[in-house]
């Protein structure tokens, strides 16, 4: 048999070299019982190196057993070229016995011959000068062994194709994202680009962090002051004088003459919120701290 | 081992690979883009910043502002003496209100306070000013 190219699944009729057959007359009434007991009746029959699988179909008032190893079959066919998913249906030539009733020339030795209902090999001097047919219709039996769906591809290519086209659109529609977030900075780098504009001589990231901790020092350091300056102006109220406010660098001070004694708690309890340390005395009260 | 028999698989696998790298371009765009425009927020906060501290503490506008502090009471209660962006100044004898008006103005000026001293001589106040920008 020559190598061959396939490019549509075909069916694959096999002659009796790969399978073995055997029938019965049994009071059995369904294939699926038939296929049950299949394999006790080829039992010594064939060779235990392989494993078996079995098909049954009923011809008149027999039963046809027919073992076959489809791990054999699969090895021929492939080494001619035959891919289970380019294989539809695999058929047996005993299912169309009439057609072989006139022998079927295989090759220049061998003829396909029924012998005893069987289809079998022959060597074709044993037909002698029959007529010998070289090629024939041959009939598409309804019932066959599914190869393709058992070794073909889970996805036909149809669905391969569907799901590759959604797939492709998804990608699609993710690189058109990425890439429009990609150039999405704009807004930002204009604003960065118009202050830096404004502002030249902050051009440089070193000169901005250098300005930047110069003044955030100044500005921590004196907003201290003024809010301290603040909290110890708001200590004075109905009853209460300032006498004396010092403050500088490192820290500051306050005098209060206070007159009511509901103004001393309060000026505790807004020195104890402000952390201050409050002094008290006959001539009034001094609150100090650090800054 | 047989491609051909995996065709149909291997078409649906390449497609599903070339989706998912597609995913993970289009992921890392994002992330790459939030922390772009972190990186530029931060620059444009810090530049912001920097205008803003300049605009308080290096005002060009501060020698003329300064005068205010001198200017805010009678000429005769004050001894002013500015050298160069420093100025030492001393007040004699000032109102309440006075002294809030003095107090109001410093307050709001972005100078450095290096001495305020203030002591009170029955009902006036006497200040002492030391300041710097």
């Amino acid at each position: 048999m020559p190598q061959m190219e396939i490019k549509q699944p075909i069916n694959v009729m096999l002659t009796p070299q790969f399978y073995t057959l055997k029938k019965e007359i049994l009071p059995i009434k369904f294939a699926y019982q038939a296929k049950r007991i299949a394999a006790s009746l080829f039992e010594g029959m064939v060779p235990e190196r392989r494993t078996y699988d079995y098909f049954v179909y009923k011809e008149g008032d027999q039963w046809v057993f027919i073992a076959y190893s489809l791990e054999e079959i699969i090895e021929f066919l492939q080494s001619k070229g035959l891919y289970p998913e380019s294989i539809s249906k695999l058929f047996f030539a005993q299912q169309a016995v009439a057609v072989f009733r006139e022998p079927y020339l295989l090759s220049d030795k061998e003829v396909l011959g029924v012998v005893d209902d069987k289809v079998v090999v022959m060597p074709r001097s044993a037909v002698g000068d029959e007529a010998l047919n070289t090629t024939m219709e041959l009939p598409n039996p309804t019932k066959g062994i599914a190869i393709q769906s058992a070794y073909a591809s889970v996805l036909s290519l149809k669905e391969a194709l569907g799901f590759a086209a959604i797939f492709l659109l998804f990608s699609v529609l993710f690189i058109a994202e990425g890439v429009r977030y990609g150039g999405d900075t704009k807004a930002g780098t204009q604003e960065l680009e118009s202050l830096i504009e404004a502002n030249p001589s902050l051009s440089s990231q070193y000169t901005r962090e250098s300005i930047a901790a110069k003044y955030r020092k100044i500005d921590e350091a004196e907003r201290k002051k003024r809010e301290t300056i603040k909290v110890l102006l708001e200590m004075i109220s109905k009853g209460v004088e300032l006498q004396a406010l010092y403050i500088d660098e490192k820290g500051f001070r306050a005098e209060y003459a206070v007159n009511e004694p509901s103004a001393i708690r309060r000026i505790e309890s807004q020195a104890k919120k402000a952390k201050f340390t409050l002094q008290k005395s006959t001539e009034g009260i001094k609150v100090e701290g650090r800054l | 081992m047989n491609f051909r028999r995996y065709q149909n698989e291997m078409i649906a696998a390449v497609s599903l690979l070339l989706m998912l790298t597609a995913f993970f371009f289009k992921e890392g765009q994002i992330s790459g883009k939030e922390e772009r425009m972190n990186v530029l927020q931060d620059s444009v906060s810090e530049m912001r910043e920097v205008i803003a501290l300049k605009e308080i503490w290096d005002d060009k506008e501060l020698d003329k502002k300064a005068k205010e502090l001198q200017t805010a009471v009678a000429p005769s209660k004050v001894k002013w003496n500015q050298k160069s962006k420093k100025v030492t100044a001393s007040y004699q004898g000032l109102s309440v209100d006075e002294f809030n008006v003095l107090l109001k103005k410093l307050l709001n000026l972005g100078v450095e306070i290096e001495l305020f001293d203030v002591k009170k001589e029955r009902t006036l106040y006497d200040v002492e000013l030391r300041c710097k920008w």
